[in-house]
């Protein structure tokens, strides 16, 4: 197992019992009704949460760990977000928004510029370089956000509801980008059946704060049976 | 809910109140340098005619000037010099003539103990020593710079007041080592000040005139004779003023 | 074409009312300006000399509210809720406080005769009362505030989740106030700062009573026109309000185009 994340998150009223566990190269899909904890799930990962108890590790590396005081923080972390709310820069153009990552990481200018510019070229983008988010169409900023998420070659990839806005033409390109990105793990979260069958090996379903490993063809859950329309 | 009413009542009583309130019997604007013996002067004038509702209120002589003529009700002003009482004058503001009630002279007032070490006028052109005297617009400011050319100096003035009073209170607080002050302010702060007079007792001061107020209650003229007689300057005296 | 709105109408009362409250005064103050003699006025050594203090002091205390107050702002949106309501209700405080009374407790804090602090200074050679360093710390009392205020939302990290998500792409936390907390703030860092430099520019108690009145050195143009009006100079009085209306005018202008509409 490379990915562990169990233990107990109070979040807000709601108490999370994780119990999560992936192999390399393995796609976690969460799904549950609104409000059953699935951001945040997402949020822990990326390390804008904190267990109260338990662990988190990712490949041999202890990112938060309460009992004993360890704490990767999200800049150190190797993670690629695409937020529900997408969470663009507004204040800069897209190609800037999509090389932010690489430019944090260290990279020149324009070896950033020119990776962020391939990013939006396979996400259909790339005439909207110099745009600003503030003036792309939903489904462009879920785009941009995905690129901005992929550009910064994320060892785990995190993705909130990422193509809820996409447009349904372009969803099979989206799908497809995430199925041959090079990250160690994935995990998502989703409403959409077309997604949990092309992208998911593993589905977890949260439901009043618990988690439960799920088979997609045969689900135990009702959310999940109804979700997948069987 | 019970509250908002409560409040709506409270501010509509406080604005009728602020609003309600009948005309004072008699109102007189008077010089800042007169704070202290205005309502004494009151006090005895109407102990000689009858009860009166009296009303003081004190600032620089031309903010009064021109309150009165924006059309400030009032009866008597009192300035402490010719020029703004001239403005009401010619604005067509006041009744019958104004008329010269006392006069003023300055000193040089220090904090207790001295701290800056002043014996004269002449120190206080030492740029090190913190010194406030009023600005030359106003009255005071004016004796002040002709106390100076008298005896060919000029004050290093660390700050140029437009009011005596804050000169005073400046000393008073100990925020600086000498101010040139009235020396009725001097003797009203006597105590929390020391008194030094200046070289030759300085300048005689400009005269402080009294005048009705145009559309004034019939006792305010009244006011304004009595204050150049006897128990007028008795009190005027007592409190450092000179003789018109 | 968009169809005409439709309000209540009765809003439009007292929002007539307020606007004329607010022009009124200005209207008037126009309808008895000495306009012929405005320009000679101008020219008078006093009121260039005030001018110039007065651009200093206002401009340098805005640049130091800016400097003080930005991080004063942006820790007021992260420190624990308890104490950041004690210290934002500290730095509102000279905003109800008369000018006066500020300036007062400046120079009890700063006298160096007598304050709590000025002895001190005095003995190392820094003297504030009475200086254009004092008249631009008065000024700075009353101005400060007006841009925490002002700038503190914008620098609120919960506003809308963004240094949360240039965290999670490995931005160091310099980098996030650099590359996102500072420049999606900086409408609201620049409207700050004009309210500031406009407070300063208007400062007149505090000013009076901590820095003096002492031409070329703190006599700024408020007290320049209360020295008029105390003196019974009028037309010299409106003509400086005037230079004040311009200034201030044409500024806010130039920085709304500029800084705050975008």
């Amino acid at each position: 197992m490379t990915l562990v994340l169990q233990g107990t998150a109070i979040v807000g009223e709601l108490t999370l019992a994780l119990a999560l566990e992936a192999a390399d190269a393995e796609r976690i899909a969460v799904v549950g009704p609104n409000g059953a904890g699935k951001s945040s799930i997402i949020h822990l990962l990326a390390g804008l949460l904190a267990l109260d108890t338990g662990r988190l590790e990712v490949a041999g590396n202890l990112w938060d760990e309460p009992d004993g005081h360890h704490w990767v923080p999200a800049a150190d972390r190797r993670v690629g977000v695409v937020f529900q709310d997408h969470r663009l820069f507004q204040h800069l153009t897209v190609l800037d928004n999509v090389a932010f990552g690489l430019r944090c990481r260290g990279t020149p200018r324009r070896q950033a510029d020119a990776s962020a510019a391939a990013w939006l070229e396979r996400v259909e983008l790339a005439d909207r370089r110099n745009d600003h988010p503030g003036d792309l169409s939903g489904g462009q900023r879920q785009r941009t956000a995905l690129a901005r998420a992929l550009a910064a070659e994320p060892e785990v990839l995190l993705l909130d509801e990422p193509f809820a806005a996409a447009d349904a033409a372009v969803r099979p390109l989206l799908r497809s980008l995430v199925q041959s990105q090079p990250a160690r793990h994935v995990v998502m979260t989703t409403h959409d059946a077309d997604d949990l069958r092309g992208l998911a090996d593993r589905v977890l379903v949260v439901d009043d704060g618990r988690l439960r490993i799920d088979d997609l063809h045969q689900p135990a859950a009702p959310f999940l049976r109804e979700l997948m329309g069987a | 809910m019970t509250t908002r009413p409560g409040i709506v009542g409270l501010l509509l009583a406080l604005l009728a109140g602020g609003c309600g309130t009948t005309d004072p019997d008699f109102s007189l604007l008077a010089a800042s340098s007169l704070t202290e013996v205005a309502p004494q002067l009151t006090d005895a004038y109407h102990r000689e005619q009858g009860e009166l509702d009296i009303v003081h209120d004190f600032a620089g002589s031309h903010s009064l000037a021109t309150q009165i003529i924006e059309g400030r009700r009032a009866d008597v002003l009192l300035t402490a010099d010719e020029a703004s009482m001239a403005r009401a004058v010619d604005a067509g503001a006041i009744t019958g003539d104004p008329v010269v009630f006392a006069r003023n002279r300055l000193v040089i007032v220090v904090p207790p103990g001295n701290p800056g070490g002043v014996t004269t006028l002449s120190d206080l052109a030492d740029p090190d020593l913190l010194v406030a005297i009023c600005a030359p617009d106003v009255p005071c400011g004016d004796l002040t710079a002709r106390a100076a050319a008298d005896q060919g100096m000029v004050i290093s003035a660390d700050t140029l007041d437009p009011s005596v009073r804050s000169v005073l209170t400046r000393v008073q607080s100990e925020s600086v080592d000498a101010g040139v002050v009235y020396v009725t302010d001097a003797r009203a702060a006597a105590g929390s000040v020391e008194t030094l007079a200046l070289p030759g007792g300085g300048p005689t001061g400009a005269p402080y005139l009294a005048a009705a107020v145009d559309g004034s209650d019939p006792d305010a003229t009244g006011f304004v004779d009595w204050l150049t007689t006897e128990p007028a300057q008795a009190i005027l005296g007592a409190a450092g003023f000179e003789q018109p | 074409m968009r169809p005409p709105t439709r309000t209540p109408r009765l809003l439009a009362v007292p929002a007539v009312l307020g606007v004329t409250l607010l022009t009124l005064p200005i209207v008037a103050l126009l309808w008895r300006m000495p306009w012929s003699s405005v320009i000679d006025l101008w020219a008078e050594p006093e009121t260039v000399d005030a001018l110039r203090i007065s651009l200093v002091v206002s401009l340098t205390s805005a640049a130091l509210s800016v400097l003080l107050g930005l991080p004063l702002a942006w820790f007021l949106g992260r420190m624990p809720h308890r104490w950041s309501r004690v210290v934002r209700a500290v730095v509102l405080l000279p905003m109800v406080l008369p000018p006066v009374v500020a300036g007062t407790a400046l120079l009890f804090a700063l006298s160096p005769r007598r304050g709590l602090l000025g002895p001190a200074l005095d003995g190392i050679g820094i003297t504030l009362p009475f200086t254009t360093a004092g008249a631009v710390l008065a000024a700075t009392v009353v101005a400060l505030p007006f841009f925490v205020i002002t700038a503190e939302s914008a620098l609120h990290p919960d506003a809308d989740g963004l240094e949360d998500a240039a965290t999670t792409l490995g931005a160091s936390p310099a980098t996030v106030l650099r590359r996102i907390t500072l420049p999606r703030a900086r409408p609201a860092i620049a409207a700050g700062a004009a309210l500031a430099w406009a407070r300063a520019l208007g400062e007149f108690g505090a000013t009076l009573t901590f820095a003096g009145n002492v031409p070329g050195r703190t006599r700024t143009l408020p007290l320049a026109i209360f020295e008029d009006l105390e003196g019974g100079r009028f037309e010299s009085a409106l003509a400086v309000s005037l230079i004040m209306l311009a200034v201030s005018l044409s500024v806010l202008v130039s920085l709304r185009e500029k800084w705050l509409l975008r």
